[in-house]
This record gives structure tokens, sequence and C-alpha cells, in this order.
């Protein structure tokens, strides 16, 4: 038997290996609180929305004609657009006190997420739940662990919690951000503001801020992180599941009018 | 498209993502030591969770790592319910771990088995793992040498042998 300090040193490496990975946090999905007015036609276009999605929802179901093919790849979003009533905002949300809570349920997230996984090819097991203080969490299916959201500070611009997200550690993401906006109908350079950070290490990060036409003062920030302490960057699935929420995201929120035209 | 024109030097999520680098594998440690694989993880996503939350303040602290370890301490009560656990020594691949050591190792009190996995299994100096766990250094180093002490004792060695 080896001397002690060795087996100390051996046991603490397995200690390492078999400790989970750690796991990935907040994804705050944030608008700046600025506008103080309800634009009707918001109004009018969520009410449209809310019918056709009613109506519709079964045929879109079927048909897909929604999906936005890639213009290169062949993943296909089949999943619907949120069928909830929350989806569609109702007349009394105000853009500067409301928050993303206000549009998105547990269950319009699980839909979000899906369809984002499916666009990238991914399988993390999320479930999203209702956390008590406005946010959506997707903690891995079975985890034993959730947060407590604080309230942010006044005047913290990308602070404010509408809605969480948060991954499950995953194989690891990518150096560089090569993915583009292929694929994801809702964006491109005109609608991303402001900052488009992504970054590759220890810990793997990405955050969007969005403006889109029509609503420049009202900006939508996204982001996310992974953390796994076994990871290396081989790909680039943080991006582009961060493209693709934010894409999901917009074209429920019914941005579509506002976005570029296509 | 031209990607360094999007990408802010030194963003927030940049700074904070070269902290939880830097400090990320000595807490990882240390709530392992502490609380096993299992729950020492969880603990360890609450308080990078927190830490990104609350990034305005740890920025500006002396030593976070210290903060951020009591942040731990304090989190880990949410999961009182699951039992500290070390697992057994792989037999396949570390055949000439004692199979009692786990059983040893727990039963020590939390700060000398901190300690002593941090400096002499993780390979920290003193000073390093006092910086993680935001002890003195000469805390650490009397933990450890307890926690060796009473190892030995229990496993019927008289020294490192």
């Amino acid at each position: 038997m080896p001397d002690l300090l060795t087996q100390l040193s051996d046991y603490a490496r397995q200690l390492d290996d078999e400790t989970p990975p750690l796991h990935a946090f907040a994804t705050p999905v944030a608008r700046s609180p600025r506008r103080a007015t309800t634009r009707p036609w918001v109004v009018l276009v969520g009410a449209a929305v809310a019918v056709l999605l009613l109506i519709g929802v079964p045929l879109l179901i079927t048909s897909t004609w929604f999906a936005a093919p890639p213009v290169q790849e062949p993943p296909v979003t089949t999943v619907a657009p949120s069928t909830t009533a929350t989806t569609v905002p109702d007349a009394g949300f105000e853009y500067p006190t409301d928050s993303l809570c206000d549009w998105f349920t547990a269950e319009d997230m699980n839909q979000i997420i899906a369809a984002a996984q499916e666009r990238v090819g991914t399988g993390w097991p999320l479930v999203a739940f209702e956390a008590e203080d406005c946010a959506r969490l997707a903690p891995p299916v079975g985890a034993r662990w959730d947060w407590n959201h604080t309230e942010p500070k006044p005047g913290s611009q990308n602070a404010v919690p509408g809605l969480a997200v948060s991954l499950m550690p995953v194989a690891w993401l990518g150096e560089e951000p090569v993915a583009d906006f292929v694929g994801h109908e809702m964006l491109d350079e005109s609608v991303t503001y402001g900052n488009l950070h992504y970054h590759c290490g220890f810990l793997d990060l990405m955050s969007v801020e969005l403006r889109v036409e029509g609503h420049e003062d009202d900006v939508l920030s996204f982001s996310m992180f992974l953390y796994h302490p076994y990871a290396s960057c081989e790909g680039v699935l943080t991006y582009q599941f961060g493209l693709a929420v934010a894409d999901s995201m917009l074209r429920d929120m019914g941005w579509v009018d506002g976005a570029r035209q296509h | 498209m031209d990607w360094s024109s999007l990408v802010a030097p030194k963003s927030t999520e940049t700074v904070f993502a070269e902290f939880v680098e830097n400090h990320g594998a000595g807490l990882r440690h240390a709530f392992v030591a502490r609380y096993g694989p299992d729950v020492g993880a969880d603990v360890m996503g609450d308080v990078t969770e927190y830490a990104w939350r609350h990034w305005r303040k740890v920025s500006q602290m002396e030593n976070p790592s210290g903060w951020l370890y009591r942040v731990g301490q304090s989190r880990s009560r949410r999961y009182l319910r699951r039992p500290v656990r070390l697992p057994a020594p792989r037999s396949e691949s570390e055949p000439n771990i004692e199979p009692e050591l786990p059983r040893i190792l727990l039963a020590l009190p939390n700060a000398q088995r901190v300690a002593l996995l941090l400096t002499h299994g993780f390979g920290y100096t003193v000073r390093e793992a006092a910086g993680i766990i935001g002890v003195s250094a000469s805390t650490v180093q009397q933990n450890a040498h307890r926690g060796l002490t009473q190892i030995r004792a229990e496993m019927g060695v008289s020294n490192d042998a």
C-alpha cells in the first residue's frame, strides 16, 4: 500500500473525476425599462397573433410553414409557437414595468428550448418551471437544486431577471462564434444591438442584446453561461443555442412586423 | 462578419469568466472536500450563480474566493437532507487506496478534512488553500496536520508509510 500522502493524492484525483459536472447558471433575459408607453399597434398585433394561434395551431403543427428552414442546413423547427394565452400579452402589458415573465410561461419556455435544441441538434434534458420571483428556470431533469433569484438593483440595464434558463453542462462549446444568423429568421445584424459577447473557456458565456426595428429603445438582453470543469472548446453549441432561443422568443413575441422583412 | 467589432474587449461576462477560471477550481475542490462530490457540485453551482448575481460586489472584494466559500457554506443548508458522501476508492483504477480512507476522512472535523484534502490531496500550497477558504495559513496548516495525524492513528501508521 502506498504511503498515506500518495493515497490522499490519488483519492483526491478520484474525487475530482467523480464530481458531477458543475451547473450552468442564470440566463437573465432582461429588457431595459425605458419606455413609458404601450404602443397600440403592439396590442393589435398581439391580439391578431393570439387569434391566429387559437385557430391555426393544429394546422401549424403539421405544416411547419413557420419553421424557417435554414438556407444550408436541414434542421427544421417543428415545435409550434407557444399556444398559451400569456404568449401574447394583454392590453395591460407595460414595457417599463412588466418583464418577460409576463410574456412567457414555463410551458412557453419548454417549447422555445425544445425548438432551439432541435435547431442546434442538442438533447439537453431541460424542463422549465416557474420560480417564485419572475424567472423561468430550466435545470436538468431531476436536478436537485434551484436558485433564489434576487431582484436587481434599479438602473442595472442588464440585470432585470425577466426570464432565466439554466443549461445543463454539456460537451463544450466553441472557440469562435463561427455560426451566423442563418436559420434564424428573426435575427441579423440589424437587430443585434450594443454587443454580442462570446467567451469560451472554463466558463462559456454568451450575451446578446437585441433591438428590433420599431422597438429601438426596448433592448432585449439575453445571456447564458455554461460551466463545465472538464470541458474544452470543441463547438459552438452555446452560441447557436443562444441565437435559436432569441430567435424563437422574438418570434413568439410577435415582433415579426418590426424585424427584418423576409 | 467582423466579429471583432461585436466583441467587447473586456465585458463583464469576460471578466467574470476569468474570475471563475482563476478561482473556480479551488472553490470547487474545497466544496468537494467539504460536502463530497454530489453536494459539493451543487453548492459550487449555487455559489457561481450567486457570484454572477452579485458580481458588482464580489468583484470589489479583496478575497472573493474566501467570501464565496462562506456563501457556499450558507447555501449548503438547502442540502442538509443529503448526506455528505465520499465515494469508495475505485478498485480498478485506484487499487492502492485504503478502502477505509473515505470513512476516516468523513470522520474528521470538516475544517480538518478540507484543509487536508486541499493541501495533501489536491496539491494546493498552504497559502493557496488559506486563500480559497478565507482563513489564515496557520489555520490551514494546523488543521491539515491534525487531520493527517488523526488519519494515521486510525489507519495504524506512525508516519507516511
